[in-house]
């Protein structure tokens, strides 16, 4: 993580034409915001277009740029946005149906090797219950447990407001409190949604 | 710090807390601490802070996706808003000095709107010679580099009208995009590229053009751009490149012929660097004499054909000769501007 003031030089030196501090927020967060992606669609090349369209944006609107709360959760935003409006353009001419909830959310724990048992059971049963959430619900638990954003900072980026945050947070949370009611309780959320 | 509001928490309600969250994402030694202290003082949560402690760990195992592109999105992020290779050439401004008298003349009378009318009018020219870079910054802040042996020009007035440009040669353009609103475009957020009979037309984005031998060939780095073909003879017909598209024109018909998978290359030349991927010897060699000046010469024609498989990426003729010469087992010898193929 980079500390919050050396982000802040960052990007108040890349503001002011500093093609070096540029190439370092480039750097730094290119992972960070192509996971992120990826939880939207599988489709890379689109992501890849996404994360050049966001930093090309970025450059050619430095002047303009106002300070974030952080700016890492003003990449996080402007990603999601250019996302959304490519995916949407594509659906334009896959799908019908609009009204869907927009788009999905999905993270996977395929390659995840746990050492503990207890733990590896509680991720097999984690891995159920999180793809029982709506995908809004799964975006804000990622958003907070894997990224640690704080809620302002997810509201943001959501374009929700903080107290919406709370209540589809808590909602989340609630069924992932389940996982440790025994098995039972469990079965009742995998198959009576 | 105030520890009764732990004192009977739930799993859920913990993980709404930021400090727990933190401590667990970002443990340090003191949130360590913390915790421990929180269990001591209220054993019957020790369980609690476990299970919530286990369940975000656990939820942290998750895949992460690596992308591969790191490097090769930065170089098109680069070629698209990136400082060129080359110095930008200032363009002269007219600074011709007249004599005194006429400049009051102009100052005083009609005569200095027309001559003023004249000077926006003024065709601008810029020539590269044989294996000449040059990088023109136009009026709008649209920038071109030039490769050897081509020719740009431009009107300087621009403002309300199209902003055009003439290209002969070959060209890597960063064009300024200028239109706010696209559902309503104004004549002078459009920018055109004229090539003989093909008008390149685009708002802001990232192309190369090469318009040599008759024939006319466009490759997209970024946005988007529409090329018509005007026909002396028969309706105009026209063509949108998305990114990695590449096009020509060539004997008044208009195609794409490719979809590349690294547009950014395009703009290789204008770093000084040769890439070529997958081109036969004829094509490399060609554009060593269009671009900078050498005369080719074959004793077996069908040399020409020959295919060098996967990407070539050097930084100079002798370079690239020898590699070529190692790839494809053939003798090449260079005597000045002069190359020979065995």
């Amino acid at each position: 993580m980079l500390p919050p003031d050396e982000e802040l030089r960052l990007w108040n030196l890349f503001k002011q034409d500093d093609w070096q501090a540029y190439t370092t927020l480039y750097n730094y967060y290119f992972k960070l915001l192509n996971n992120y992606g990826h939880k939207f669609t599988r489709d890379v090349a689109l992501i890849a277009d996404a994360v050049q369209d966001l930093f090309i944006k970025l450059w050619t609107t430095r002047q303009s740029l106002g300070n974030p709360l952080s700016v890492k959760n003003y990449l996080f935003k402007a990603l999601r946005s250019i996302i959304f409006r490519k995916l949407h353009v594509r659906s334009r001419f896959t799908s019908v149906d609009e009204g869907a909830e927009a788009f999905p959310f999905e993270v996977s724990f395929d390659q995840a090797v746990i050492e503990d048992e207890e733990e590896r059971a509680l991720q097999h049963k984690m891995k159920a219950v999180i793809s029982t959430l709506p995908a809004r619900q799964q975006e804000i638990v990622f958003l907070r447990f894997y990224e640690g954003f704080s809620y302002p900072e997810i509201a943001d980026i959501m374009d929700i407001t903080v107290a919406s945050t709370y209540k589809l947070l808590y909602k989340a949370l609630h069924k992932l409190e389940e996982l440790f009611k025994g098995s039972s309780a469990l079965g009742g959320t995998l198959f009576g949604e | 710090m105030d520890l009764t509001k732990y004192a009977s928490l739930t799993i859920a309600e913990l993980l709404e807390d930021d400090a727990f969250v933190k401590s667990v994402l970002e443990p340090t030694a003191d949130s360590v601490r913390l915790w421990q202290q929180v269990g001591e003082r209220y054993p019957a949560q020790k369980e609690t802070i476990a299970q919530a402690t286990r369940l975000l760990r656990v939820y942290r195992t998750q895949t992460t996706f690596e992308s591969s592109q790191q490097a090769e999105i930065w170089q098109r992020i680069e070629a698209a808003v990136g400082p060129t290779a080359t110095s930008p050439l200032v363009l002269p401004r007219a600074t011709r000095r007249w004599p005194r008298a006429l400049r009051i003349a102009a100052a005083v009378m009609p005569l200095g709107l027309g001559s003023l009318a004249v000077w926006y009018n003024q065709e601008q020219r810029v020539e590269t010679a044989f294996g000449e870079l040059k990088t023109v910054d136009l009026p709008d802040g649209t920038r071109v580099v030039l490769n050897g042996n081509s020719t740009l020009t431009y009107h300087r007035g621009w403002g309300q009208h199209v902003r055009e440009a003439w290209l002969q040669g070959e060209g890597f353009f960063k064009v300024v995009h200028l239109n706010q609103d696209s559902t309503h475009i104004r004549p002078g957020e459009r920018f055109v590229v004229h090539c003989n009979n093909l008008n390149i037309e685009v708002l802001g984005t990232t192309f190369n053009v090469v318009n040599r031998h008759a024939d006319v060939r466009v490759g997209l780095v970024t946005g988007k751009i529409r090329l018509t073909a005007t026909t002396p003879a028969g309706p105009a017909t026209s063509l949108v490149l998305a990114p990695g598209d590449y096009a020509k024109y060539a004997a008044q018909r208009l195609a794409l012929t490719d979809k590349l998978a690294h547009p950014e290359k395009l703009a290789s030349w204008s770093k000084r660097q040769f890439v070529f991927s997958n081109g036969t010897l004829g094509d490399i060699l060609k554009s060593l004499e269009d671009t900078h000046g050498y005369r080719v010469r074959y004793t077996r024609a069908a040399a020409r054909h020959l295919k060098i498989e996967g990407d070539i990426n050097v930084a100079s003729v002798q370079e690239l000769l020898q590699t070529i010469s190692t790839i494809l087992h053939v003798s090449i010898y260079q005597n000045g501007k002069q190359i020979i193929v065995n």
